[in-house]
């Protein structure tokens, strides 16, 4: 910026970040264009997107989540790569991992681990079922908002082992706040609410304190979301810190069908899923791949009569809608997904195991007239059906990948938001038809 | 299971216990990993050879072999490994030419020592039938001892092992039983003790020296001197008290200088040195047992796991994230300064007013003006005016300040990214540029 000739009153002038970096080797008049004294944490190259404009360096995380010998220093690092190790790392037999179960009614949630066994059950943290969700570290987290005066977000975050690490309580204009979606990093937790105005919003706190950041997430002051029963905002979180977002509900003819936010895109985003009835899809759940990309379920809400045909579709870091599955790319053929009680139609549930790329779907399926309840493993490549297994009917199904990467949990119950019993099926598909769900009742 | 069945193990040290973990949450611990190393030092150095680990810390002879998961003790099948007159071990290791080369015996500072290639527990310098595969050390070959202190081995590609001196460069080249030969690259340049230096994937090597200058080296070609703009930053580093590691970061295309203090956790001052720009850069963790000791490029098959590690002083592995907007809790202070704003008829600039664009994810930053009759001067006195700005475009801010000089300082603890800044000047006239 030095030596730039400013001709006249008033001009404007452009300030660049100085993207040539620190130099110390000029006379401080005489700062050659581009550079810097003083340039300390930051990156010409800005870390989230990777563009020469500038802005804070990246930080830094645990990779694993661990300490490798107590407080210790770390004496050395390195790595070997390898095919034929004998592995140390066989799969658990089992307490394959923990799940949380949400209480539709008590504003309560329970943490329990793969073999059924009750943890901790958290008192009540607000007048509707918490948003709960894992960190990469184990710890669990559950956020829920009350109907009072003053009203609040309340959020609490548990050990594996049942201990409260922290809870916290947020204030909110008076009257009913509810918590839908939460996702957690080993930094931050995101939330998705909608406050007694009606606003949908994202809040930020600490993962490690519980202090809050913000309640305008990614700069946005209000979403254009209208939560409904049974449709649920869902956010997710995916590579490099992308949050996801499905909205709730259906729109008409054209609306978009997902939006994804966050640090990785930037800005809001919003895709077109294109359907076979027309353009009136509407995502229910989104789960995050790899590479940035995410899987959505949709429902292409413009076929007529009793059934609403379902899909998976894979769209990826770009935007771009990799492939499709189910009636999206079939019609109203022997594969269609439905998912469907009467008039009313229930999301696909959706998850994503990193340890071999699976994307995993669950709900009704439907072959012909042979219907039945499926937890299936789709091919990450093109969706196809990899695997199935049948599950016990349930109108509500949700599922979730375990934490040790073995495979996914689920839980499901007869009615919405009533999900009182879970098994856990290996990646290998291996257990799960011989398994017994486990039945816990809901806190 | 990956397609090609590769299989990555990340291996680490602390306490002086092997630890290893594949891509899980947990480290599990090998058999014969518990204190298999010495935990009195902060540093030991390894070297892969033929899909096994093996370790210098000075005091054993250990080696992991991943096939049976076990840390084995590293004994000579042919031979003897080297120690000093006083029963030292080496400090210095790397694979090079398919042997593992050992160097850094406290008593024998200028040798080093190769293995059979392909064999590191072969070091029979004498076999009955000679191979131009057998071990050889450098007190037995024709090549001689390095004419200086060995302070780093660094293998830049099977033709080529740099000998770091204490204020020499070396060179091998060649393999020594194939009649390769030691060249002086340099006798007034030398290498810091360690690990100090990395290779880009352009076919360029890295290193700090002895006298704390940073050098990109091509073999066959002089070192240049790549920190020159930054010379007088790293001309107070203590380099007996300072360990110095270097990793290339493909993720965001340079080189991260870490300058830790070795002694225990303390403040430092690392450098990173973006190649696309040629830019350099110094990055601060305030929480000092993020401070490394080591790092590594971790070549992992996910997106997530192809990151640059560093071990920290609390017992953690951590990695540099693109999306983590702190310092693994602790918030990352950032600053840097625009301009100065001057004109080549030295005018006194009047800055009206400054408007930002930050990036939509932008976290909040705040400003500072700093105005002087010189840029020195403006940059030493306390700013004028200041503010803060948020994500997406921000209103005009008037500042109405002037001086010969004007600098503009930002500063956040917040993740944040700019689009660009504008600001609105003018000069104040001839009588103004004439004054002081």
């Amino acid at each position: 910026m030095p030596q730039k000739p400013i001709p006249g009153p008033d001009k404007p002038v452009d300030m660049a970040f100085p993207v040539r970096g620190i130099d110390l080797s000029s006379a401080y008049d005489l700062q050659r264009p581009g550079t810097t004294p003083i340039a300390q944490n930051v990156r010409g190259y800005e870390p989230a997107t990777d563009r020469l404009r500038g802005g804070s360096r990246a930080g830094l995380v645990k990779h694993v989540p661990a300490q490798v010998s107590g407080t210790h220093v770390i004496q050395d690092l390195n790595m070997i790569v390898g095919t034929s190790f004998a592995s140390p790392f066989s799969a658990p037999a089992s307490g394959l991992g923990y799940i949380l179960i949400q209480g539709p009614t008590t504003g309560k949630v329970k943490v329990v681990d793969g073999d059924g066994n009750i943890i901790v059950t958290s008192s009540t943290l607000g007048t509707a079922a918490p948003a709960v969700g894992f960190d990469p570290d184990g710890f669990a987290y559950a956020a829920a908002g009350t109907n009072a005066s003053p009203s609040a977000i309340n959020i609490v975050k548990f050990s594996t082992g049942g201990t409260t690490v922290w809870s916290t309580s947020i204030p909110m204009p008076n009257g009913q706040t509810t918590v839908h979606s939460l996702v957690a990093t080993s930094s931050t937790v995101t939330f998705l609410y909608t406050d007694s105005s009606s606003r949908t919003r994202l809040g930020i706190i600490d993962s490690s304190s519980g202090t809050l950041r913000t309640t305008n997430g990614f700069g946005l002051d209000q979403l254009d979301l209208t939560p409904s029963a049974g449709h649920i905002p869902t956010l997710t979180l995916g590579d490099n810190g992308v949050i996801t977002l499905a909205p709730a509900g259906s729109g008409p003819a054209g609306t978009p069908s997902l939006i994804q936010l966050g640090p990785g895109y930037g800005s809001r985003r919003d895709v077109d899923i294109p359907g076979v009835n027309g353009p009136a899809i509407s995502a229910y759940r989104v789960a995050a791949g790899e590479n940035g990309s995410v899987y959505a379920s949709v429902i292409d809400t413009t076929n007529t009569g009793t059934t609403y045909p379902s899909g998976v579709a894979k769209i990826d870091v770009n935007g771009l809608v990799e492939w499709t599955n189910g009636f999206l790319h079939d019609g109203n053929n022997a594969l269609n997904w439905y998912n469907v009680s009467g008039t009313t139609a229930y999301p696909l549930e959706l998850a994503f195991q990193d340890d071999g790329d699976i994307p995993y779907a669950a709900g009704r399926y439907q072959a012909g007239p042979s219907i039945s309840y499926n937890v299936i493993a789709l091919d990450n490549d093109d969706g196809s059906i990899t695997q199935q297994v049948s599950i016990p009917p349930s109108a509500e199904v949700s599922i979730a990948p375990d934490p040790d990467s073995q495979g996914i949990f689920m839980a499901f119950g007869t009615t919405v938001d009533f999900l009182n019993e879970f098994l856990a099926v290996t990646d290998t598909f291996a257990t799960a038809s011989a398994a017994t769900p486990i039945a816990v009742s809901p806190p | 299971m990956t397609v090609s069945g590769r299989v990555i193990l990340l291996v680490a040290v602390s306490d002086g216990d092997v630890a290893v973990n594949d891509g899980g949450p947990t480290w599990h611990t090998p058999t014969g990993g518990t204190n298999a190393l010495s935990s009195s030092i902060n540093v030991v150095r390894s070297a892969v050879n033929i899909m096994k680990l093996w370790f210098a810390d000075g005091t054993n002879w250990k080696y992991y072999d991943p096939g049976d998961d076990t840390v084995h003790t590293w004994a000579a099948t042919s031979g003897t490994l080297p120690v000093d007159s006083s029963g030292n071990k080496p400090r210095l290791i790397c694979t090079w030419h398919g042997r593992t080369v050992l160097s850094g015996l406290i008593k024998d500072p200028q040798d080093w020592f190769m293995s059979y290639r392909g064999d590191p527990t072969n070091f029979n310098y004498a076999p009955v039938s000679p191979t131009v595969d057998q071990s050889v050390a450098g007190n037995l070959a024709f090549q001689g001892l390095i004419p200086d202190m060995v302070t780093a081995l660094m293998p830049f590609n099977d033709d080529v092992l740099v000998f770091g001196g204490d204020h020499t460069l070396w060179m091998m080249r060649g393999d020594p039983m194939a009649g390769g030969e030691i060249d002086l690259i340099s006798d007034a340049i030398g290498a810091a003790w360690g690990i100090p230096w990395c290779k880009d994937p352009y076919g360029s090597l890295y290193f700090v020296s002895n006298r704390m200058g940073i050098y990109s080296l091509v073999p066959g070609q002089s070192p240049i001197r790549i920190s020159q703009q930054l010379e007088n930053l790293l001309a107070n580093i203590d380099t007996g008290a300072t360990l110095f590691r270097m990793i290339w970061d493909d993720r965001f295309q340079g080189l991260h200088v870490f300058c830790t203090p070795y002694a225990a956790a303390a403040r430092a001052m690392h450098l990173f040195w973006d190649q696309r720009s040629g830019a350099w850069y110094t990055d601060v963790f305030d929480n000092n047992n993020h401070n490394p000791l080591c790092c590594l490029t971790y070549d992992g098959d996910h997106p997530n796991d192809r990151v640059a590690l560093i071990g920290s002083w609390d017992g953690y592995v951590r990695q540099l994230e693109p999306a983590a907007t702190d310092d693994d809790g602790t918030a990352i202070q950032s600053a840097v300064v625009i301009g100065p704003f001057v004109t080549p008829q030295m005018d006194e600039v009047l800055l009206n007013s400054l408007q930002a664009l930050l990036v939509q994810y932008s976290g909040d930053v705040d400003f500072a003006v700093y105005v002087g009759t010189t840029a020195e001067i403006a940059l030493s006195r306390p700013s004028v005016a200041s503010g803060t700005w948020s994500a997406g475009r921000n209103l005009n801010t008037y500042v109405r300040r002037s001086g010969h000089a004007v600098w503009v300082k930002i500063m956040s603890s917040n993740q944040w990214a700019m689009e660009h800044i504008r600001a609105y000047l003018r000069t104040t006239g001839k009588v103004r540029q004439r004054g002081y």
